[in-house]
């Protein structure tokens, strides 16, 4: 479990710096002068993309929370741990497809930020296609949590 | 595949959360494997055999497992 506790916290102080970068640039665009409108970097792109850090913001927040309610309670943190190793949930995992889907969603969606400089449209159908990949993945999950998953549920 | 753990767990008045933390499991794999919805592997066979003090093939029914 010490190792739990220390893979945990080195995740958090990942996220921490995640949070404060993208906080950072946040604040730069709202509080601060801003990233500047040119020929290139169109108010859809900038606004597009404060959007975007701002989600990752709530994310990055929302996951650190679950960590630091899990790490201040021992047996909280044992059925985080249990959860996340559980060789059944590993299963579903893996014949969804959902960590290479996910991964290709990231992917495509750091692809359409650049891809936005240049041409809105490629931008916006890969952003489609990373959405897509995304609910692809979620269902995926679900079919295959139902079908490995009993609704029967006798906890006595 | 069939299985005993339902009775060993009622014999013992175990509820399918307690057992799964001390198996290291989630109570949902549990409740797959009582119903036969999901094999465990060899590690979590010996695992729940080890917790309630017999063997593999005593808590696991292999008769449907062909030759």
């Amino acid at each position: 479990m010490a190792k739990m506790k220390k893979q945990i916290e080195r995740r958090i102080r990942i996220l921490w710096v995640g949070f404060f970068i993208l906080s950072l640039l946040n604040a730069y665009d709202n509080i601060g002068p801003g990233f500047p409108v040119t020929d290139y970097v169109s108010e859809y792109i900038l606004e597009f993309q404060q959007g975007l850090r701002a989600g990752g913001i709530l994310v990055i927040l929302f996951v650190i929370c679950r960590y630091m309610l899990a790490m201040r309670d021992e047996q909280k943190l044992k059925k985080l741990f249990y959860r996340m190793t559980d060789e059944r949930m590993t299963m579903v995992r893996m014949k969804s497809g959902a960590p290479i889907m996910l991964g290709s969603a990231v992917a495509l969606l750091a692809v359409s930020m650049v891809a936005m400089y240049f041409n809105t449209t490629v931008s916006l159908t890969l952003i489609a296609c990373a959405v897509f990949l995304i609910v692809v993945a979620a269902v995926g999950k679900v079919v295959w949590n139902a079908r490995l998953t009993s609704i029967e549920d006798d906890s006595q | 595949m069939n299985t005993k753990i339902r009775e060993l767990r009622k014999a013992q008045k175990l509820s399918q959360a307690e057992l799964a933390l001390a198996v290291g499991t989630t109570r949902q794999t549990i409740t797959s494997i009582e119903v036969g919805k999901y094999t465990a592997s060899l590690v979590l066979a010996y695992k729940i055999a080890r917790y309630f003090g017999q063997t593999i093939e005593e808590v696991f029914d292999f008769s449907e497992v062909e030759e």
